[in-house]
């Protein structure tokens, strides 16, 4: 969704394997971001000091040292911005590692690029405060941009068909990520005036079918998630 | 037994001896007799009698005793230790002067042998007589080897005693000795065959049992190496497919995004079909060779099984609503600690969870249910899925193996290997219940102290 403007948000890679370098600078770069490549920990570390990146997205596996080092080195310069480092295993040791050399999230690999994506704006609005007020035009969920004046949800550029009510049903909890809702309070916020001749069952059918346009696997959901016994949230 | 035989045989020349010397102690008694009797004494005074009888006692050392045709006692010469040659010159009774001194020597070993010394007396007797009706009676003769066949008998039974001691010491010793090193090497082997591969056995001497340990430890190295250096390689192997495979990822996905027609845009969600599979199976893979790297008792970490429960639920419940697959949660409230690593405990619930809704039909009942029972901690995953044949039930727990009306559905065939290799580590079990109407899957892990720190 390259409608990014000025203040394009600059990310650095640091990414030894060139073929995952080049996918990623390529993926992260049509999303609107400024992207920086590095293929070594001394580089990274020297560009993030100098340049100071928005966010740093950091390989755990590095020719000159591991990823952990060039985390707390950053740590040490006085970096605060949010760094997602790749690890190579699903082992909790990195995990713990990881987050305690000052990493803010992880993610293993082999990892999707939508995936990736989506913490990376994830850790951005977190770390910046962006698009979290009700009233914001544009909205975004997960790797989704929502934009609310013209009516349109885009991913990657290209634009998603959905009905009325399934664009006021992501809209609303595109507006509170994370917070959960009842089917009924669904009902309420999204159906409005109607809502008496709506039950629970509404929503789950609607539910069901915006996610099949939302969702890259609609069959493992990972944009709008179902909390068991109380209702549904947006993935952070 | 040799103890038995020693014993035996120690009677037995003992035996001997003492028949053979109380033999000895006969003849002399009978020489004795023979010297007294050929020498008849002086039929004058009953003093002259009992000079005669002392000079004989003291001749033959005996006590020489005559009597009468009568049987009456007519002259006792009394021990011959009391005597000397002062009591021959007449000065009477004084058998009492020096007999405490002599009774208070110490018995010199064998001193009755030679007859010499005041010796103990022989308890035999012989009575000889003397022609003329009275007769001469010998007692208290030497000895002879009575002394030393005691002395022998209480030196054998020390001696016995002894070697009895001995002989116990050294079988303790040796058999301390041997089986130290067979206990060591059994424990060895006990640990390696519990999955310990650095377990060694002490090498102790270069005897029978040393060598066996130090074969033992041959093999030992071997096996370690072998199995270290697979483990390695599948490791390894799933750790460098994880770099191509996420560039392949990546650019597949920026692929799709790009191709305009259906059909190449079916072709690319495919080919990113498979890299999935092949994602989950490199993962997979690293899972159970990390599991089995593992020292058995390695696992440091506590996981609450209800509060991981509920997480997992969480994660899974979107995936089962879109399915059409009611999904029941029923948690206790816990905590139920267990002593495994959170994100094991994840990975056993997810396997069981992913498998549960991917054979549940759209309306079936996927149920999780968690509680704490007898000590233990259970989890049950139940569906109301195709089920698994009675016959494939036993295989299902292993490597690669699916079931045959599974074979329409996705999937590595490693999930419940690592279901099973996770639990059994943490010493808990798991078992399955299935029928045509649906499958129930039974964790069970023990209950841990809570995480203190």
């Amino acid at each position: 969704m390259p409608t990014m403007t000025d203040r394009a948000q600059t990310i650095l890679v640091v990414e030894d394997d060139p073929a995952v370098g080049e996918a990623l600078v390529e993926g992260i770069g049509t999303e609107g971001y400024r992207v920086h490549w590095e293929t070594t920990g001394e580089g990274g570390v020297a560009f993030a000091r100098d340049r100071s990146p928005h966010l740093v997205v950091l390989d755990v596996r590095l020719p000159d040292g591991n990823g952990f080092d060039v985390c707390r080195r950053m740590r040490q310069l006085g970096l605060r911005q949010p760094i997602l480092m790749l690890t190579v295993q699903s082992d909790q040791l990195d995990k713990v590692l990881g987050l305690e050399m000052g990493a803010d999230d992880y993610l293993t690999k082999p990892y999707h690029l939508r995936e990736l994506i989506a913490r990376i704006r994830s850790l951005l609005r977190r770390a910046y405060g962006e698009f979290s007020s009700t009233e914001a035009d544009i909205l975004y969920a997960g790797d989704l941009t929502i934009d609310r004046t013209r009516a349109t949800v885009t991913r990657g550029g290209k634009s998603l068909n959905l009905t009325p009510t399934e664009f006021r049903l992501l809209v609303f909890l595109a507006q509170h990520p994370g917070q959960v809702f009842s089917r009924g309070q669904l009902i309420e916020n999204v159906w409005g005036s109607d809502a008496d001749f709506y039950d629970d069952k509404t929503v789950s059918v609607h539910v069901r079918r915006l996610r099949e346009k939302v969702e890259h696997d609609p069959s493992d959901p990972a944009v709008i998630l179902t909390v068991p016994g109380l209702g549904y949230r947006l993935a952070t | 037994m040799a103890l038995l035989t020693a014993a035996i045989l120690g009677g037995i020349l003992i035996a001997v001896l003492a028949n053979h010397y109380t033999r000895a102690e006969d003849r002399y008694l009978t020489a004795s007799a023979r010297l007294v009797v050929a020498e008849p004494p002086p039929l004058t005074t009953l003093r002259d009698l009992t000079l005669w009888a002392r000079a004989a006692a003291l001749t033959t050392q005996t006590r020489v005793q005559v009597y009468g045709a009568d049987g009456a006692l007519v002259v006792d010469s009394g021990s011959p230790d009391a005597l000397d040659a002062g009591s021959l010159l007449g000065r009477g009774e004084g058998r009492g002067h020096g007999r405490h001194d002599r009774r208070g020597l110490p018995n010199p070993l064998g001193g009755g042998l030679f007859g010499g010394g005041h010796g103990s007396r022989s308890g035999r007797a012989l009575t000889m007589d003397m022609g003329n009706g009275a007769y001469v009676r010998l007692s208290e003769g030497p000895a002879s080897g009575r002394d030393a066949l005691m002395a022998a008998v209480v030196a054998w039974v020390l001696a016995a005693a002894l070697a009895v001691g001995l002989a116990a010491l050294a079988g303790w010793l040796m058999a301390r000795r041997i089986s130290r090193p067979v206990v060591a090497l059994t424990e060895a082997s006990d640990r390696m065959a519990a999955g310990d591969l650095g377990a060694r056995a002490p090498v102790a001497g270069g005897d029978e049992v040393g060598r066996l340990a130090e074969s033992f430890n041959g093999m030992a190295a071997r096996v370690e190496a072998t199995v270290t250096s697979l483990r390695r390689f599948v490791a390894d192997a799933a750790h460098e497919i994880g770099t191509p495979l996420t560039a392949l990822q990546a650019d597949l996905e920026l692929a799709e995004r790009k191709v305009g027609g259906d059909d190449e845009r079916r072709l690319v969600d495919r080919a990113l079909t498979q890299t999935d599979r092949l994602a989950v199976l490199s993962d997979n893979l690293l899972q159970l060779s990390r599991l089995e790297a593992d020292e058995p008792a390695a696992e440091r970490y506590v996981a609450d099984l209800a509060s991981v429960a509920r997480e997992v639920a969480d994660a899974v419940a979107s995936r089962a609503e879109q399915a059409g697959v009611e999904f029941v949660v029923d948690v206790a409230a816990g905590p139920l600690t267990v002593a495994l690593a959170p994100a094991r405990l994840q990975t056993v619930l997810a396997n069981l969870l992913d498998n549960a809704v991917k054979f549940t039909p759209e309306g079936g009942t996927v149920t999780l249910g968690v509680c704490g029972e007898a000590g233990r901690a259970v989890a049950s995953v139940s569906d109301t899925g195709v089920g698994i044949p009675a016959e494939e039930q036993g295989a299902v727990f292993e490597r690669f193996h699916r079931a045959r009306n599974a074979s329409a559905y996705p999937g590595s065939g490693l999930g419940l290997p690592i279901v099973q290799a996770v639990v059994e580590r943490a010493g808990g079990t798991v078992s399955l219940a299935s029928s045509p109407a649906g499958s129930t899957f039974r964790v069970t892990l023990p209950l841990a102290r809570p995480a203190t720190g």
